[in-house]
């Protein structure tokens, strides 16, 4: 039980995709979150992605790349993958769930959900954040729910800034850094567990 | 027709902030002063060197900018002396300079000046010092002495419940006198600067949380800053909820996080950390309490899990807020 | 120079994940120069291969190429400067999609191989620039060193924040808003959008 805390504290907050990684930021800044429930569900997508990807990956480079020492085919195979699980969510939506289809081609970019997920691969592996399949994929799941978490920072805070008046040099992408780096600060008081 | 709420203040007049601010320095004096008897004239000069390179940032800002010097509102004064009640007394000198010019520049004016910022600027520039600095922000000075450097009573228990009360013991230069803090905290009720629902709810989910996991309440308000963050800090009106039920909940949340990081992680120390955290969360609490619009029904969409938690978390604030007015 | 406005930001927001790597000198430039290189080697190549790309196949031709040249690029360092590639090699891959963002923008696709080539300069040149002085930033504020050469640390206790990703989070923040500033006070266009 309180491994799983840990790994929970681990993913939302002090190894967070977004602030720790900072993976997630270019699906961040741009501002074409609407509503409470389009951010939810971007972050949901993000999730299910993450889970997918790591299922696979996850057995693919313990049971066939490390020991044949493919090590260096490894960010190949894990985009390959991932690109087609993003296929197979579109394709599969596309046939029988039409809203989640045309929520998919208007909002997701494909660059940047890749590249959290392929970051996710890539650094926990490596890493070896949590040990064993089970858990691996949990760590997935909670690494979603920060990004989902920082997502919902970032939407209330954008729309608390819209209504200011900022100085001109910090509109656009200085204030999403700097907005990051406040929460990476905040986030990094959990650390050492 | 739609309304749109700005945030606060809102009533704008430098008259108007001027007074809050003259307020709030007073209330501050006696926990100041109490600080730089125990301290020495150590403390003194981290005060006045942090207050000054605060209120210098913002004119050299204001100058830079060609913009009216706004330091006449005393906001740049008060960042300045909360951020200073922080640190320890014998920091040097620049690194208590450079946490004053962090908290004004990036964390107040570059978020948009006054009554804008999303973070409380006193709060950021101590966690940035945190962690920028971590040696020089842990070593804590003996009351009395000429800088012989301890830990706190958090970390080495070995002072009496009644030095760690009244607030001679080692610690930052504001944060170990309750009795001061709490002076201070009745005049700001009293004139109405700041409400009771933030400090209530911090403090009593600190004893709570303190009680259920079987260590001594009292010390636990006492030390660490937890008196001078739920009191100055965590009440600053721009970086909190404008409904009460949200300041409840900031309140709650600050506490549970205070308490979690002084249980489970290695850093004695919370308080900084969570009031940050719930600084950052508070345009989300607004958000999720005030877009419930009064006589509505939320009713559940079938199927759709994620539609079922956003509306199950409107219901939920549906119900407590309608409680309130009850 | 380049007609995709926009593109400055979503390069410098894609560079950021490997600027969690980048804390001294050394590794920026590593990191900078593997990067320069991916970029250009990889617009060469698909500019070659144009005719055998069609649009479904274009997004994931270009991953393949993008990593298969960050692969090879790692492997050649590695066999001059080990120590140095083994402690960056797990963030590199996420180049790729730098690289692929780079390329799927309107001055690679539409141009002729002269003028992809000239604004893939331009565009690895800004990524890379930017990681190699975000390194070089994060040694001097957060060792007090630069190349290993201690400068200040007698002097000034060095910030320890910039060691870890929020402070390159800080810096990053600094720089584009010192680049809007610079921007705004000699009259051309910034990286607002």
């Amino acid at each position: 039980m309180r491994m799983i805390i840990t790994l929970f504290v681990t993913g939302v907050f002090t190894s967070n995709l977004v602030t720790y990684n900072l993976l997630g930021i270019d699906s961040l800044h741009s501002d074409n979150k609407t509503s409470l429930s389009s951010v939810l569900k971007n972050g949901f997508v993000v999730t299910v992605v993450l889970l997918l990807s790591t299922t696979i990956c996850q057995p693919l480079n313990n049971l066939v790349l490390s020991p044949l020492k493919l090590g260096y085919l490894a960010p190949l195979t894990f985009v390959l993958v991932i690109f087609g699980i993003l296929l197979l969510l579109r394709v599969l939506s596309s046939k029988f769930l039409p809203k989640a289809f045309m929520f998919l081609k208007e909002n997701i970019k494909v660059e940047s959900v890749a590249l959290i997920a392929l970051g996710l691969c890539l650094i926990a592996f490596e890493y070896e954040v949590a040990r064993g399949y089970a858990m691996s994929l949990l760590y997935s799941v909670i690494c979603g729910v920060g990004y989902t978490v920082v997502s919902l920072m970032f939407f209330a805070i954008n729309k608390r800034l819209a209504e200011v008046k900022l100085p001109e040099a910090v509109k656009g992408l200085p204030i999403t850094l700097l907005i990051a780096a406040l929460i990476s600060l905040a986030f990094g008081g959990l650390a050492g567990l | 027709m739609k309304y749109i709420t700005y945030v606060s203040p809102h009533l704008k007049s430098e008259n108007d902030t001027r007074n809050i601010m003259l307020d709030v320095i007073i209330a501050l004096a006696p926990a100041t002063i109490f600080g730089i008897l125990v301290f020495g004239y150590r403390a003194l000069l981290t005060v006045v060197v942090t207050v000054a390179a605060a209120v210098a940032s913002e004119a050299l800002y204001c100058l830079l900018l060609k913009k009216p010097l706004t330091t006449g509102d005393l906001s740049a004064v008060v960042t300045g002396l909360i951020l200073a009640l922080n640190l320890p007394s014998g920091i040097p000198l620049y690194i208590a300079a450079l946490g004053s010019i962090f908290a004004i520049v990036v964390a107040k004016l570059l978020f948009g000046g006054l009554g804008k910022n999303i973070v409380n600027p006193a709060i950021a520039a101590r966690v940035f010092l945190l962690a920028a600095f971590p040696a020089a922000m842990t070593t804590f000075f003996e009351p009395f002495s000429d800088l012989t450097a301890t830990a706190t009573p958090l970390s080495n228990g070995e002072y009496l419940f009644k030095e760690i009360f009244f607030g001679v013991c080692p610690g930052s230069i504001g944060e170990t006198s309750v009795i001061m803090l709490v002076f201070g905290g009745a005049y700001l009720v009293s004139r109405r600067v700041i409400s009771l629902h933030i400090p209530f709810s911090f403090i009593l989910t600190v004893i709570t949380i303190a009680i259920i996991f079987g260590r001594a309440p009292i010390l636990e308000i006492s030390m660490g800053g937890v008196m001078l963050g739920a009191i100055f800090m965590a009440t600053d009106y721009v970086t909190s909820p404008m409904t009460s039920l949200g300041k409840i909940i900031f309140g709650i949340g600050c506490g549970g996080i205070t308490m979690f990081i002084r249980l489970f992680a290695s850093l004695p120390e919370g308080v900084s950390y969570s009031i940050l955290i719930m600084n950052l969360l508070v345009p989300l609490i607004d958000k999720l309490i005030v877009t419930v619009p009064f006589g509505t029904r939320m009713s559940v969409k079938g199927g759709e899990i994620k539609c079922l938690v956003c509306s199950k978390i409107k219901k939920l604030t549906a119900k407590l807020s309608f409680a309130r007015f009850r | 120079m380049l007609k995709d406005k926009e593109t400055y930001s979503k390069i410098i927001l894609c560079s950021l994940p490997l600027t969690v790597v980048a804390t001294t000198a050394y590794t920026s430039i590593l990191v900078a120069v593997i990067s320069f290189l991916a970029v250009i080697i990889s617009t060469l190549l698909v500019c070659l291969l144009k005719s055998f790309l069609t649009e479904k196949t274009a997004l994931l031709a270009k991953v393949i190429i993008s990593l298969g040249v960050v692969g090879v690029l790692t492997m050649t360092a590695s066999v001059f400067y080990k120590e140095l590639t083994d402690s960056v090699s797990p963030y590199l891959p996420l180049i790729s999609l730098t690289t692929v963002l780079i390329l799927s923008g309107k001055d690679t696709i539409e141009a002729t191989p002269a003028n992809a080539l000239k604004a893939s300069v331009v565009m690895g040149g800004v990524s890379s620039g930017f990681l190699f002085v975000v390194g070089i930033l994060r040694e001097f504020l957060g060792m007090g060193s630069l190349f290993g050469i201690d400068i200040y640390t007698k002097v000034f206790a060095p910030m320890e924040l910039f060691k870890n990703p929020v402070g390159a989070l800080f810096i990053a923040a600094m720089l584009v808003l010192l680049y809007n500033i610079l921007v705004s006070l000699t009259g051309k266009r910034g990286t607002k959008e």
